[in-house]
């Protein structure tokens, strides 16, 4: 019987290697057939608890330039790498190093699409309701080019909230968000004193 | 690893952390800049000063134990106190053993 199991999962490990990686071709071309592919492929229900990293997704995550052109596309706006990536923070969470640089992604993406951003954000956060994101580890993370520097960091939070301000639905989420940003920039003025 | 981004201070990988909830093992702990909770999802930020759940000075901080580790020649055994944590005040909270 034990066996058969590891007969088994080694079947399904062959299955997963023999897989084209749907990372690298939505990268390359993120239309929707590629998008649904990495969907799917992250929604693949797991054997028991597998390590985050002995998944073909994690793997085909860590192909030669696929993770940082992932991040490249949602910092330039792309909606459909946004959305992936929201879940993928979940998904990676035993490797934060690569959900922090995700996280700074996102707040990119907002700068240049606020409502799609808390758009995304509401969607995944009613899906995913035991697993919700909070807005201010998206928005609040300003990237390694503001550590250190509160007077800085103050103004980007402000022109953030501004942004959150300009858009006209999602007014509960907005203005959670909004409060948490506020909480930020206090905690930044408590550090220039 | 390929995909990451080269940072400055460089972060410091912590093996065999493991998430004090569900008690699964950590690959991605890393000891980084950063100064408040938002800037880490389950790093830890480094910093010298702070108080409630923030920390200044993380870039100087960092460069710190960086210049141990270059003068050690690593690797070095990090012992956390108090779990694992997300804002790590140096030098009370962190001690770096070295060989």
């Amino acid at each position: 019987m034990r066996f058969m199991f590891l007969v088994f999962l080694g079947l399904i490990a062959c299955i997963q290697s023999q897989n084209p990686n749907p990372w690298k071709a939505f990268v390359e071309n993120p239309s929707k057939d590629s998008f649904s592919s990495c969907k799917k492929e992250l929604e693949y229900p797991l054997l028991g608890n597998v390590p985050v990293e002995s998944t073909a997704t994690f793997r085909h995550l860590m192909e030669p330039g696929v993770f940082r052109t992932l991040t490249d596309l949602v910092a330039t706006g792309n909606e459909m790498a946004a959305e992936i990536s929201l879940h993928l923070i979940r998904f990676l969470r035993a490797r934060p190093d690569l959900g922090e640089e995700i996280a700074v992604s996102v707040g990119q993406f907002f700068k240049s699409k606020p409502a799609s951003f808390l758009s995304l954000l509401e969607t995944y956060n009613r899906e995913n309701s035991n697993r919700s994101l909070r807005c201010s580890t998206l928005l609040g993370n300003l990237g390694a080019d503001f550590v250190d520097k509160p007077l800085e960091s103050i103004e980007e939070l402000e022109r953030r909230i501004k942004l959150l301000k300009s858009i006209q639905d999602t007014l509960q989420l907005k203005e959670q968000c909004i409060m948490q940003l506020e909480e930020a920039i206090v905690e930044w003025q408590r550090m220039l004193k | 690893m390929d995909g990451q981004r080269v940072y400055a201070p460089p972060r410091v990988h912590v093996e065999g952390a493991r998430d004090e909830f569900s008690g699964e093992s950590m690959g991605g702990y890393q000891l980084h800049v950063g100064n408040r909770r938002d800037d880490t999802i389950g790093c830890a930020c480094i910093g010298e000063t702070g108080s409630n759940g923030t920390v200044s000075n993380s870039t100087d901080a960092m460069t710190a134990i960086n210049n141990i580790i270059n003068a050690d020649g690593g690797p070095i055994r990090v012992r956390v106190i108090n779990g694992v944590p997300r804002m790590i005040q140096l030098p009370t909270a962190l001690s770096i053993i070295q060989r």
